[in-house]
């Protein structure tokens, strides 16, 4: 004999959490925690902002729970709010002025063909590459190169036409090689 | 400084950085009791609002009365305005009013 325990589904946690339990609520969180706090962690330049823009993501998610429709999964739903406070948080750095000295950060991009680069290397590389580009390609090429939507998905987060991702993409790639170019020491 | 970067090279640093997990440490720390925290402050900002709706509700009579005695100031001086105006324009025709009734026009 075995048992098998049911798991609410996302919709009727979300009914529950509309009626007013937040212990629904909280299996929500509980559920999509790990996809926010992983997209929020390509963003951010620093861990002390991490934990802040997951609050307010799921404040928001809280706070308009009501007018989630349905149509899509309630996990893309959240995934747009988090590209959304991303980009904010994006255009608030570059608001801030805030951007490391490139220079401050010596690397060299070996060839992948011959020598596999460590992912954490790279990523350091990227970070500090994407302080210098707009926050709008920040985020078309993050969510491009790294999260590896499609075009389609990428316009459908952020709200821009299929084209104007494309355009952005492209811009935001020439720009990239050009800074990476100049401070590359090979 | 300042090498020529192909394609290829760039594609390499995306799939390097791809398997990359940024603030991995840091995220298992935050995970930990982030629902409570969520919670705390979800509830604290409700309760944040909440006392400022009740003042406004408890604050209705007030507000009523305030505007009844404006009404009433308003109406009343608009009256007392009208006689004083009466008044002033009866001062000027006193005399010819006088004449008149003795001329018996």
């Amino acid at each position: 004999m075995s048992a098998t325990i049911e798991l609410p589904t996302d919709e009727r946690l979300i009914e529950a959490t509309i009626s007013g339990d937040d212990e629904a609520f909280t299996e929500l969180v509980r559920r999509h925690k790990r996809k926010v706090f992983r997209i929020v962690a390509r963003f951010v330049q620093n861990d002390l902002k991490l934990d802040d823009i997951c609050q307010e993501i799921f404040i928001k998610v809280y706070q308009n729970i009501r007018k989630y429709r349905g149509d899509a999964p309630f996990e893309h739903w959240v995934t747009k709010i988090a590209v959304n406070a991303c980009y904010d948080e994006l255009r608030r750095q570059r608001r801030e002025g805030y951007n490391v000295p490139l220079e401050d950060v010596i690397f060299s991009i070996r060839d992948p063909a011959s020598e596999e680069i460590p992912g954490n290397e790279a990523w350091d590389i990227l970070k500090h590459a994407f302080a210098k580009l707009r926050p709008e390609e920040q985020l078309v090429i993050t969510l491009l190169n790294l999260e590896e939507k499609s075009v389609l998905e990428v316009a459908a987060l952020t709200g821009w036409s299929e084209s104007k991702v494309k355009v952005r993409a492209f811009r935001a790639r020439k720009e990239l090689k050009r800074i990476l170019e100049d401070n590359n020491g090979n | 400084m300042g090498t020529d970067l192909n394609e290829n090279k760039l594609d390499g640093l995306f799939a390097a950085a791809r398997k990359a997990e940024p603030y991995e440490k840091e995220i298992e720390l935050i995970e930990y009791g982030f629902e409570i925290r969520l919670m705390a402050k979800i509830r604290a900002q409700g309760e944040r609002q909440t006392p400022f709706l009740l003042w406004a509700w408890r604050l209705i009579p007030v507000f009523a009365s305030i505007v009844i005695f404006l009404g009433i100031w308003i109406y009343s001086s608009r009256y007392s305005h009208m006689t004083d105006l009466s008044a002033i324009t009866g001062i000027g025709n006193e005399e010819t009013t006088m004449m008149a009734f003795l001329t018996g026009e």
